[in-house]
């Protein structure tokens, strides 16, 4: 019983966090004017809890983060690109994490899965092979921004490693 | 936690081999343009000349974004769609290059030859 109070309030707690990181990142105004760019500062939260609780918990916060987010900031548009862009990119990082690949390339192939589920989205929405092109600024914002918030979530990690309340 | 493993490499490898492909491709598709070419929904909707200088309201069942040629520049003035990605792309003028508006379906793309008939791709 005190076990699965405890899970349920970890997880509502990064789910928290998620949105709040989603939140900011919308308040940001990006001067780059490329469809789709983001910094993917929730994913800090899905990759901690990818490594420290289960793949079941990590799948709850990300989907249930998507729908929120859409709900509350943006619309029923971007819900379609977020839900395909977090359910690949989880997956590959599940993937990855299993073969046992280091911390900041499973990071950065989950950026560039998350693109190239939008990409795809993007090409069937619009019917149309042109927006592969928007695949190379994309595909290289994604190594860089895959590279920092793998920094920052190996950083988190290590520090709550052994908290004992987590 | 690790932030990197040897076999990582072959991952890096992987994903430097990918940019490149995509880096290539992109300088091989570079080509001419004297044409913009306006498509809806996958359909070709007009094409004008790039030497031509007009601005036009294209309408469609999703809203209307004003389009501008000026000096063989081409870019959107207006729309009506929510987050105005398509205005803030800036101007086009090298073959290839092109415009796209996600809420309204649209897509401006500077081609070399002008398209009567309305392939989609």
């Amino acid at each position: 019983m005190e076990f699965r109070s405890k899970r349920l309030t970890l997880i509502s707690l990064l789910l928290a966090i998620s949105l709040i990181l989603s939140y900011i990142e919308i308040l940001i105004p990006f001067s780059i004017a490329i469809p789709g760019f983001k910094v993917g500062l929730a994913n800090i939260v899905i990759i901690y809890s990818l490594y420290t609780l289960s793949v079941y918990d990590t799948a709850l916060i990300s989907l249930v983060r998507v729908l929120i987010v859409s709900i509350l900031f943006t619309s029923f548009m971007s819900l379609i690109f977020s839900l395909s862009g977090a359910i690949l990119s989880l997956l590959v990082m599940y993937l990855l994490k299993r073969m046992n690949f280091g911390l900041i390339i499973t990071s950065i192939s989950g950026a560039i899965m998350h693109n190239v589920a939008q990409v795809i989205v993007a090409m069937i929405l619009v019917d149309s092979v042109y927006m592969s092109a928007y695949m190379l600024p994309l595909l290289i914002i994604a190594i860089v921004s895959g590279c920092i918030i793998g920094i920052i979530s190996g950083f988190i990690i290590n520090r709550f490693k052994g908290y004992k309340y987590i | 936690m690790n932030y990197f493993k040897r076999k990582d490499l072959f991952l890096a490898i992987f994903i430097i081999i990918i940019v490149i492909i995509f880096l290539c491709l992109k300088s091989f598709i570079n080509m001419k343009g004297d044409y913009v070419e306006v498509s809806i929904d996958g359909k070709v909707y007009n094409t004008y000349s790039l030497n031509d200088n007009i601005e036009e309201m294209i309408k469609s069942d999703y809203g209307y974004n004003i389009l501008v040629i000026k000096n063989k520049q081409v870019f959107i003035k207006d729309a009506d769609c929510e987050n105005h990605t398509c205005m803030k792309e800036g101007k086009i003028k090298n073959g290839g290059e092109m415009l796209i508006c996600l809420p309204h379906k649209l897509v401006v793309k500077i081609v070399e030859k002008e398209q009567k008939d309305g392939i989609s791709f």
